[in-house]
This record gives structure tokens, C-alpha cells and sequence, in this order.
């Protein structure tokens, strides 16, 4: 029976994003298996032929319109496009067997097509397609560039890895063991300033996501994150992205995918590592949701963890923490002015976001222990223990545990990328202070006692004057003693830049070292003297 | 490249090697556990048992072999080159088919995990993880957690998984790698790697436009103070109070932690609605309460189920808004696995799940008749009948969908319960069902019309009458002949008379004309004659003249006596034979 795929015009958006991919692979591999099957049949400029490639084009098209590309390969046994791993499901599977087994036949791991291929090139392509045994591997690959397929081509190898030459690739060092590097290596891990330089940043972690960029707002000198802490902040950030991305109002949201997405950020709690780093890497600002998202889940996590939770919980305050300001979507478009110029009705639309968050997470998703969690945390995260905050609840209310924990860690990296001038101005250390000073009566202590844990007395991507009277950069808190975190020194006490291997490390600042005090903005670097020192 | 399918026919598992045939029998072993605990409650001893004996045997294994690795495809599981777990088939020569194990591989395979580890000095803890990590994701139950993250909740030391992400960045090369890491050079060729040398990972959700997704924050929610102040005192100052602050948070956790979430969720939606009065807000989470309903049903759930649903009730007096969902959920859900649980469950637990479908109504209906029909024990079947009479007793046309279903008995199910149910409202569904194309269902037709009145089900039970079944016939002409009608009489007569009717077979033909006798009155008189005297000087000894005759005696009356009579001074000897014949059964009942 010939496979009778729904032509990707009938629905060319089922959802946004990974559910596209999703949605579209399936699509496109039942296209695929039929066009293949119909190819052995008749010749290319058969009609029936000819109309499975058209078939194939309108499923390719909405997909080759949005990302450019499609590249469809196996890995082991599974399928992925663009990165997205096609679902394997019982009705699906014979598809998916065969597709692998056309691929595996050709000694290729699978096809790219871009966007401007044709039904011309389309032809031409699956001449030599439906020939394996005399098309196949780099033989295939040489063939259509001889006949000048561009669009299609085969991919005769697949990896996770990144190449290993020629690309400047940081090989993911390990937090432990990683080595200092100029503060304006380009292609280095260090991400001082802008890193996201071809082949650097972008090779690594999942997705073009996070790595890298422009510093953020209110993180004069932001830099990436490094190593296991980096990969893992990098996939949140991904992850983050997919599950908001790929939920629109109408949507079911993701849960799932949020668990598997948070996983390695609860795993980097247990396991020590300074998971907090992902903070200094705020990115552009497309992608500030999805860092903000992202940061909150890694302060409050970390503070979770202090706070002794289990895994579940953590995976739950995670997933709570990435979605704790889903409402916002629901009010952005009335609200025109910046926070300290809103009007009532734009103070009024703010307020009613925590709970259109937990409206569309009910809406969203079917009840059980981590939706409600969620619930509650997007609705009560701007609520106070002392019955303060909004949305006002009816009757005694108290504020769940996790929902303060994301209440502190929403609140203290909405001060560290604040869209007010000031914001752009205000370091890690004075976004603390702020916590603990002017906003400290808002919170449970035993929040706040997480939170410096959690970040220690100096965050990281902050920069302290060293008692020498050396600059250094915080790399992570230091759990030992708060006020001595691991460091780079960046400016020698004599005021030279340091670069390369006369970068000084600190792992942790020794007891006879101190910090002597944090530096404010205006006394940081600016990016002129790094391209000096550079 | 390897697919991990293998056409090759696999040899038998009586051919395995020691360590595979251990491995297999346990697999057997874990998938009847599985399918053991679906079944009952988690504190049934039984459940219990088949839990502890799992542990023992993979123990012994690793013990014997050494850590077990597992390699998992999509319809098999391998032991270094063994499939341990296959499909579904038979081999030549082997004894022993595969059997619910069959289902294994493709529950790992789906969510992700191609690889499962059991190392040596396995905790019990471990297995028993990776156990309800089974058991969760073969209910059918979404629970937002796959495979993988279970396991990963459960953080076992000693089983292992391996298994692919949802996404991930994938290079690609011209060539294949020349020794070791993932790249390999690729000069040489005009096509390297992806454009932009990184990767093919799309550019989701910014690309396809802003509005899409529920990233859109525009605007800080937080005002930041116009001071700070130095960290270093401000924590030297909060610590004095942090002591007791940490011992009530942490008494507020674990408060938290442990109070079942269907305990909190009402007082969370309660509070949503009055933070937010309003039809689209009530509306919302009302159809969030009908799916966590659903969600309770397909968990076999009932006490939560029952209290979901007042919580429904609340928020959706009428049902109105809910109704449609709650349909669609609940007639989407596994009716086969509730149904093999309600078979097993104590009665208690059988009256709450049908005093909830009695509650819900007419969503459960679709339900209620999937348990009645995949139900083994009578005892369910009986209950869920009851349920259905309740259900349908004002409404029965609500059967009307299952009356026709294709599937014979659930058709005999509807009609059975249209019977119990018993008014004349029945009739025209009856009706509908007495055409199924399925004898069995007729006859269910046949025996639920009885308490309908006569009047009403005599024409159904006429058009019964043409049936070659024995029984069915039997059955209608036993309900048409519970008093005297000449329409009745007057169709059967037809029959008799019809040129098919010597094709019917002789029980048939018996039953007919005894029915007649049954519900006729002198009309049938003449009939009866002309057909004992069929055939004049050519009348043959056939069963319908004997019949005649003795339809005649059975009636009695004077006409039908004096017909018989001038029968035995007939010309024709089978004629006057017949005849006698029925008079000395009179005389001798």
C-alpha cells in the first residue's frame, strides 16, 4: 500500500519550533520512503514520479523556508532533523526502519537539502539514489557534485562530536581542569566579551544558543560559562528555548522535554560544580527569556539543593523556575513603557501575569505533583511571607516552598539584567547587596541564606580589587568561605592587563589573599581595553 | 553505520548461550511482573511476591556472568550478540514463542534508551526503581515523565541506561573519520561541513516570528531599590536569625514534600478562580479538572477520580462546559487495561469505579460499555450492566451508537442492557438491533423484548421469523406465543405456506406449525385442511401433512375437529394416515 502522507501545505505549521521539526520529519520520511518505493517503479520523468517529488517539495518547503536546511540523518538507530530527533512511535516505525536501512544501504548517514532545491535537482539527485549499488558513500557524494546537485547532498558521516581540526574547537574542558585563556581569545573558551567567533562558541554545547554573544544587560564584561558548566548551560539554554519556543497559547507545553532539560543543571547542583556560572553569560537580547528562564532555574536549583531537596523536587523546581513568567506572554503586548513609567492599566497588566502563568500552565498541561508545582510557583512568585506582593490571594495563602526559592532567584537575576539604565550599570554584587538590603524584609531568610550561598558574597562575572591590588574576575563561588570565590586575576597590581598564560588562576583564593572590595561599573574594563590587551 | 535491525531469522532461544538464556528468562520473567502489578494494588501480596522474586534470579546472573549490558532496539534486546528479547514469532523448532516480553524492547526504545546496564552487588533499590520506572511508563497514564526520567529521578548506581537526547547538535562530514573523535578531515571535497561551520541545529522560535511561543517578555516585573548595601555585613547581619528560619523552612517542606498533590491541587484551583472570578477562568479550569479526572480513571484511581469529580461538579454544576472533554478523554482512554484491573479488584473497589461512571454520565458511557464487553469475570460484567441501566434508564436512545457497533457483543451487551431497562422506550433501538447482521445479537434482541408490551414487540419478533437459526426462531416464536393473535397466526401461516418452507429444516418447520396451534383460531382452519390434503391422488407422507394434522387436533376446536375427521375419510391413504395419526395423539396426549 503506498504511504499516504498529509502534504505539508494541508498543514504547514502544526506548532512552533522543535514540534515543527517533530512533525515535519515524520512527514518528510514517509514522503521519502514513498518517493523511494515509486522511484524503483517507474522512471524519474514518470508522472507519478514526478508528482511524489512534488509532494516531497511541499513538505520540505515551510521547513527549508524557516531554517534553511533540512538534514536528515541517522544516528545509530534513530532518526533526527535539524538536530530533532523524530519521534519513534508504533504507527511510525516501519518508516523509520526503512529510512534507515535506504541510508544504511548507500553507506551514508544522511541527506542535507537547502533551501532553493528543485524538482529539477530533485530528479537528478534520486537518479543516483535509487542506483546504490553503484552510488554509494563518497562515491554518491562525488557524483552529485559532478553533476552539480548543490541542494542535495549526501552526508557521509554523522557525529554529536565536533570536528577535531581546523575549526578552533574548545574541546569542553572540564571545570577542574581547565586552562586560563586570553581574556580576548576569539575562538577560545574564555568568552571574554564577544565569543561567539566561527567555530568557537557556536561548536559547542546544543544549538547556536547562548555561548558567546554580546555581554548582557547589567553584566559589564559578561563571559560564558566554561567547561561541563558551560555544555550544561548551553543545552538549558536550548532546552529553555524549545519548551517556551515551541509552546504558543494553544499549545501543550512540554513538561517532559522541561525535565529532560534541567537534568543536567540538577546533576551539576549534586555533583559541586558551580552550575551558577551560566549567569554571567546573558546573551543577546533574543535570547534574554530564554537565559532568563535559564538563570532563575540555575540560582534556584543550586539554592534547592542547599536547601536539601531531593532530585524530584529539583527536577519540579527546575521546570517551575523555567516557566515561572509564562503569563508574561499573555500581557506583554499591553504594557509599552519600562517599569518605573508604567501607567495603572500597564501596572495592572504586570500584576495579573503570575496568574495568567498559572491559568495557561493548567490550560497547558494535565494536573499531577509537577504541574501544580509549577502552577504555584508562576502564581505566587511575586508574592511575599508577609502576605504582600500580588496577585492579592483570597484567605490565608501561604507562599509554597518552592515558590520562594523562585521568588529570590527570579527577583536577583531580574536585577542583574534590568532593562532600566541603572540596571545596564548594576553589578552582580551590588544586585545582592539590593537583596539583602532594600529588599531583604520581601523575603524568608532562610532564602536569602541559599541565595549568598549560592552565588557566594562576590557572584560570578563580578570583579574584585584583590588585597595586592590586583583585578580579578569571579569565576564561582567558593562554598568553604564565601569571601574567598575562585578567581582569575585579569590586571596585574601594577596595572597590566594579563593575557594567555600570565592569567593568574585561584582556585580558591588562598587564605592569605582577600578580597579587598567589589568593583562597580564604572570601574570595570571597557571594551576598548580589551581589544588593547587583546 | 549499524540500523540495529537484523533481518536474520533468530535461532532458537533454546540455542542461546547460558548467560543469554538467563537474561531471557528474566526478561520473560520481569514482563509477567509488570503485567502481575498492573493488575492489583501495589501492597497485594501478590504483587509483592512477583516483585522479590525478581531480584534473586538477575542476581544470581551477575553473580554467574558478571555485570549485564544490554544493547536495545526497537524490537529486540541483545547480550553482546543474543537477542535475549525479540519479536513475536515463531521459529522453527522452537518451543518456546516469545511472549509478553515481546513488548520490552519497545518501551525502552521509545523514550530514548538504547542501552541497559545491571552491575555487580545490584541494590534492591535499583531494580525496584527501574521496576516502577517500567510499570509507570507501560500504564498508559501520562505523566510527564518518560523513561529516562524516572530512571534519572531514581539516580541508580547500579543500573544504567543509555540514551539519546530529544535534541542535539549533529556535524557533518564529507568523509569518514580517519581514527578516533567524531570529526575527520574533509579537504579536498567542496562540501565540509554545515554552512557557517557549526551546525544544523535550526534557529528555532526566534526565526519563525516573535509572536510565536510563550517567550515574549517584554517588560521587568521587579523595581529595583535605588540603594545597595555591602553584602559581606548584610549576611553577617541576616545570620543571627538564619538558624531558626532554616528549621521552619524545612519543617514547611517536609509538610509540603509529603501532603499528596491531589490533596493541594483543589484549594490551588479554588484560589485561581477567586483570584480571577469570571466564565473564561471558570471555563479554563474546569476543563484542567475534567483532564485530571481522565488522568484518575486511566490510573484506576477511583477515591481520587470521585473527589476530582466534585471538584468538577463545582466549577461545572451542569457540565455544560466540560461534557465534550470529558467524553473525548474519557473514550480515548486504555478501556482494556481498567477493565483487566476491575476484574481483579475486590468489590469495593468494582462499586466505587461504577458508582463514578453513574456520577459522570453519559461521558462514561463509552466506558461502561468497553468494561462490559472486555470484562472476564460475570461479576464485572454484571456491575457494569447495572451501571449501564442506571446510566441510560431515562435516556436509553444513549445506546443507540452500541447497538449498532460492528463488534457483536458489544451489540448483545447494548440490547441486554436495553432489556433490563425494559419500557417501550426501548423498542425502536431494539428494533435497530434486531437487523444486526450477528444471530447472537438477535437473539439477545429476541430476550430483551420481553418486558416489552406485545403489542409493541410482536412486529419485531415477526420479522425474526425468517431466521434459520433454531434457537432464535425458537426463542421469538416462545415470546409470540404467550397468548392468541391471529396476526401472528396469519404470518406464520404464510410461512408455512411459502414455497422455502420445505427448505427449512425440520425442527423449524415443526417449530412453526406447533406455534400456530399455539396462537391460531378457526381462521386457520381452511388453510390447515388445504394443506393436509395437498397433493390429491399424488399426496406423498410429508412432514407438513402431518403437521397440518396435528396442528388441527392441537387446535380443537369444532372446525378444526371436523376437519380432521373428514381427513380420515379421505380418498388418499397418507391423507387419511396423517389424519389418524393426530386423532389418536387426542386420544392419547
Amino acid at each position: 500500500m503506498t504511504p499516504n502522507p498529509s502534504p505539508a501545505t494541508r498543514d504547514p505549521a502544526p506548532g512552533p519550533g522543535d514540534q515543527r521539526c517533530k512533525t515535519a520529519g515524520l512527514q518528510l520520511i514517509m514522503r521519502m520512503a514513498s518517493t523511494i518505493r515509486i522511484g524503483r517503479t517507474y522512471q524519474a520523468e514518470n508522472q507519478v514520479f514526478v508528482q511524489q517529488l512534488q509532494g516531497l517539495i511541499e513538505v520540505l518547503q515551510p521547513l527549508l523556508d524557516e531554517s534553511g536546511e533540512a538534514v536528515l540523518v541517522a544516528l545509530q538507530d534513530d532518526l533526527y532533523l535539524n538536530g530533532v530527533r523524530i519521534p519513534v512511535k508504533a504507527n511510525n516505525f516501519k518508516f523509520h526502519r526503512s529510512m534507515l536501512e535506504e541510508f544504511r544501504r548507500r553507506d551514508i548517514a544522511g541527506l542535507r537539502l537547502q533551501k532553493g532545491v528543485d524538482e529539477r535537482e530533485l530528479t537528478q539527485f534520486f537518479k543516483l539514489f535509487l542506483q546504490p549499488d553503484v552510488y554509494a558513500g563518497t562515491t554518491f557524494l562525488s557524483a552529485c557534485l559532478a553533476q552539480g546537485i548543490d541542494h542535495v547532498t549526501p552526508a557521509i558521516h554523522a557525529s554529536t562530536e565536533a570536528p577535531d581540526d581546523g575549526f578552533d574547537y574548545d574541546p569542553l574542558p572540564q571545570w577542574d581542569a581547565e586552562e586560563p585563556a586570553a581574556p580576548s581569545d576569539p575562538g577560545g573558551s574564555s568568552g571574554w566579551g564577544s565569543g561567539n567567533a566561527p567555530g568557537g562558541e557556536a561548536g559547542v554545547g546544543t544549538g547556536d544558543t547562548s555561548a558567546g554573544g554580546t555581554p548582557g544587560p547589567g553584566l559589564p564584561g559578561g563571559r560564558a560559562p566554561k567547561g561541563a558548566a558551560r555544555k550544561n548551560y548551553a543545552q538549558a539554554v536550548s532546552g529553555a528555548r524549545s519548551l517556551l519556543a515551541t509552546t504558543t497559547l494553544q499549545d501543550g507545553l512540554e513538561l517532559r522535554h522541561g525535565k529532560r532539560v534541567v537534568q543536567p543543571l540538577v546533576d551539576g547542583a549534586f555533583s559541586g560544580e558551580p552550575v551558577v556560572v551560566g549567569l554571567s553569560s546573558l546573551t543577546h537580547k533574543d535570547e534574554y527569556t530564554y537565559a532568563h528562564a535559564v538563570n532563575v532555574c540555575l540560582v534556584a536549583v543550586t539554592m534547592g539543593r542547599l536547601l536539601d531537596m531531593d532530585r524530584r523536587a529539583l527536577a519540579d523546581l527546575g521546570v517551575a523556575a523555567l516557566l515561572h513568567d509564562v503569563g508574561k506572554s499573555a500581557v506583554s503586548a499591553l504594557i509599552h513603557h519600562p517599569i518605573d513609567a508604567f501607567t495603572p492599566e500597564e501596572q495592572a497588566a504586570a500584576e495579573r501575569h503570575p496568574l495568567e502563568g498559572a491559568k495557561l500552565i493548567a490550560r497547558s498541561t494535565t494536573l499531577n505533583q509537577t504541574t501544580l508545582r509549577c502552577m504555584r510557583v508562576a502564581l505566587e512568585h511575586h508574592m511575599f511571607p508577609d502576605g504582600s506582593g500580588y496577585p492579592a490571594a483570597k484567605g490565608r495563602w501561604p507562599q509554597s516552598v518552592m515558590s520562594r526559592v523562585v521568588s529570590v532567584a527570579d527577583c536577583y537575576v531580574s536585577l542583574l539584567g534590568h532593562r532600566s539604565e541603572r540596571g545596564a550599570n548594576t553589578t552582580p554584587y551590588e544586585a545582592l547587596g539590593m537583596m539583602l538590603g532594600p529588599l531583604r524584609k520581601r523575603f524568608d531568610p532562610a532564602m536569602l541564606w541559599a541565595l549568598v550561598n549560592s552565588v557566594g558574597f562576590y557572584p560570578p562575572g563580578q570583579l574584585v580589587l584583590l588585597d595586592d591590588g590586583s583585578t580579578a574576575e569571579v569565576l564561582a563561588p567558593n562554598p568553604v568561605d564565601l569571601a574567598r570565590p575562585h578567581v582569575r586575576v585579569i590586571v596585574s597590581a601594577k596595572g597590566e592587563r594579563l593575557s594567555g598564560e600570565a592569567v593568574e588562576l585561584h582556585r580558591p583564593l588562598p587564605p592569605e589573599r582577600s578580597v579587598t572590595r567589589a568593583l562597580k561599573a564604572e570601574e570595570y574594563p571597557s571594551a576598548a581595553e580589551d581589544e588593547a590587551a587583546a | 553505520m549499524s540500523t540495529g535491525f537484523s533481518p536474520i531469522r533468530h535461532p532458537s532461544f533454546r540455542d542461546l548461550t547460558p548467560a543469554g538464556m538467563a537474561a531471557h528468562e528474566w526478561f520473560r520473567q520481569l514482563a509477567r511482573a509488570l503485567k502481575t502489578c498492573r493488575l492489583y494494588h501495589a501492597d497485594n501480596p501478590v504483587v509483592l511476591q512477583v516483585r522479590q522474586q525478581l531480584l534473586e534470579p538477575l542476581m544470581h546472573a551477575i553473580e554467574t556472568y558478571g555485570a549485564l549490558s544490554f544493547r536495545i532496539t526497537a524490537a529486540e534486546i541483545f547480550l553482546l550478540d543474543e537477542a535475549v528479547v525479540r519479536p513475536a514469532q515463531q521459529t522453527d523448532g522452537d518451543d518456546a514463542p516469545t511472549g509478553k516480553e515481546s513488548m520490552l524492547p519497545f518501551l525502552f526504545y521509545r523514550d530514548g534508551i538504547r542501552g541497559l546496564s545491571f552491575l555487580p552487588a545490584l541494590p534492591a533499590r535499583d531494580l525496584d526503581a527501574l521496576f516502577d520506572a517500567l510499570l509507570a511508563a507501560s500504564s498508559g497514564v501520562d505523566t510527564h515523565d518518560d523513561l529516562v526520567t524516572l530512571m534519572w529521578q531514581a539516580n541508580t548506581t547500579h543500573v544504567l541506561i543509555d540514551s539519546v537526547p530529544i535534541e542535539q547538535t549533529i556535524y557533518l562530514s564529507s568523509r569518514r573519520p580517519t581514527g578516533g573523535g567524531g570529526g575527520g578531515s574533509h579537504q579536498g571535497q567542496s562540501y565540509v561541513w554545515s554552512p557557517a561551520g557549526d551546525e544544523i541545529r535550526a534557529d528555532i522560535g526566534q526565526m519563525s516570528g516573535a509572536a510565536a511561543g510563550l517567550h515574549k517578555d517584554t517588560f521587568d516585573d521587579w523595581v529595583m531599590p535605588a540603594e545597595t548595601t555591602p553584602v559581606e555585613a548584610a549576611y553577617q547581619k541576616l545570620l543571627p536569625a538564619i538558624e531558626f528560619a532554616r528549621m521552619r523552612l524545612s519543617t514547611e517542606w517536609v509538610g509540603e514534600r509529603s501532603t499528596d498533590w491531589t490533596l493541594q491541587a483543589p484549594d490551588v484551583l479554588r484560589q485561581v478562580v477567586a483570584m480571577s472570578p469570571g466564565p473564561d477562568t471558570t471555563t479554563l479550569l474546569a476543563r484542567s479538572t475534567a483532564n485530571w479526572l481522565v488522568g484518575a480513571i486511566q490510573r484506576s484511581s477511583w477515591n481520587e477520580a470521585q473527589e476530582t469529580l466534585e471538584l468538577l461538579r463545582e466549577f461545572d454544576p451542569d457540565g455544560s462546559l466540560t461534557q465534550a472533554e470529558l467524553t473525548t478523554g474519557i473514550s480515548g482512554l486504555d478501556a482494556q487495561s481498567i477493565t483487566e484491573r476491575l476484574d481483579e479488584s475486590e468489590t469495593d473497589d468494582q462499586a466505587r469505579f461504577f458508582a463514578l461512571t453513574v456520577s459522570l454520565g453519559r461521558p462514561a458511557l463509552d466506558l461502561a460499555c468497553s468494561v462490559m464487553a472486555i470484562a472476564t469475570k460475570g461479576r464485572t460484567r454484571a456491575a457494569a450492566c447495572t451501571m449501564l441501566c442506571y446510566l441510560c434508564n431515562d435516556e436509553p436512545e444513549l445506546l443507540e451508537p452500541y447497538v449498532l457497533d460492528s463488534r457483536w457483543y458489544v451489540a448483545r451487551n447494548a440490547a441486554f442492557v436495553l432489556g433490563q431497562i425494559g419500557t417501550d422506550a426501548v423498542v425502536p433501538l431494539l428494533e435497530l438491533a434486531s437487523r444486526h447482521p450477528e444471530t447472537r445479537v438477535r437473539r439477545q434482541v429476541v430476550a430483551s423484548l420481553g418486558g416489552v408490551s406485545a403489542q409493541r414487540r410482536t412486529p419485531i419478533l415477526l420479522a425474526q421469523l425468517d431466521t434459520r437459526d433454531p434457537q432464535l426462531l425458537a426463542a421469538a416464536l416462545k415470546m409470540l406465543t404467550r397468548e392468541k393473535d391471529r396476526d401472528v397466526a396469519q404470518t406464520i401461516l404464510r410461512l408455512i405456506e411459502a414455497p422455502d418452507f420445505e427448505s427449512r429444516n425440520e425442527d423449524n418447520q415443526r417449530a412453526l406449525f406447533a406455534a400456530l396451534a399455539e396462537v391460531a383460531d378457526d381462521t386457520v382452519v381452511p388453510a390447515l385442511e388445504a394443506l393436509l390434503h395437498k397433493g390429491g391422488w399424488f399426496a406423498r407422507r410429508t412432514l407438513q401433512r402431518l403437521a397440518a394434522a396435528r396442528t388441527l387436533q392441537r387446535l380443537g376446536t369444532d372446525k378444526a375437529l371436523a376437519a380432521l375427521e373428514a381427513g380420515l375419510s379421505a380418498r388418499s391413504d397418507v391423507v387419511r394416515s396423517a389424519a389418524l395419526e393426530a386423532m389418536s395423539a387426542r386420544m392419547n396426549p
